[in-house]
């Protein structure tokens, strides 16, 4: 008895758009490298914000002395 | 360090460019505002307020007399 095969016996790979888990696999080191950079901008843009400067700049050894200003009280505004 | 070497650690990744480009920018503008801030508080000293604050604390009663007596 002859069976035919009416259509091809494959699945579809999961995907979303063009990006599957293997690509995106390939991908990794790269995206890791630009999550680094992405942080380094960052670090760039929020340089001069207070709370920034308070909770992590101030904190960087050698360097950190720069983003501490400390104001006698009486010169103080309020 | 040859350019060979150069283009292989930095340029080759652009990825790797661009956050070197950002991490020394970060430095630079820190180090930069550290320098030209130092610069100028040496090129006005005896001018800036925490020299002149001194200067009051010491003998800034006179000039009060001095305006009280005239």
């Amino acid at each position: 008895m002859v069976s035919y095969v009416s259509r091809l016996a494959g699945k579809t790979a999961p995907h979303f758009g063009r990006i599957t888990p293997y690509n995106l696999l390939t991908y990794a080191p790269n995206l890791m490298l630009w999550g680094g950079a992405w942080w380094a901008g960052v670090f760039v843009f929020t340089e001069a914000w207070p709370k920034f400067q308070e909770t992590f700049y101030q904190k960087i050894p050698l360097f950190g002395g720069h983003w501490i200003n400390e104001i006698p009280p009486e010169d103080k505004i309020n | 360090m040859s350019f060979s070497t150069l283009y292989r650690v930095l340029f080759k990744r652009n990825s790797v460019f661009v956050g070197t480009v950002l991490a020394s920018a970060f430095v630079f503008q820190a180090s930069f505002d550290s320098a030209v801030t130092k610069w100028y508080e040496t090129h006005n000293k005896g001018k800036l307020w925490k020299d002149v604050k001194l200067q009051l604390q010491e003998g800034g009663d006179d000039e009060d007399e001095d305006e009280d007596d005239e």
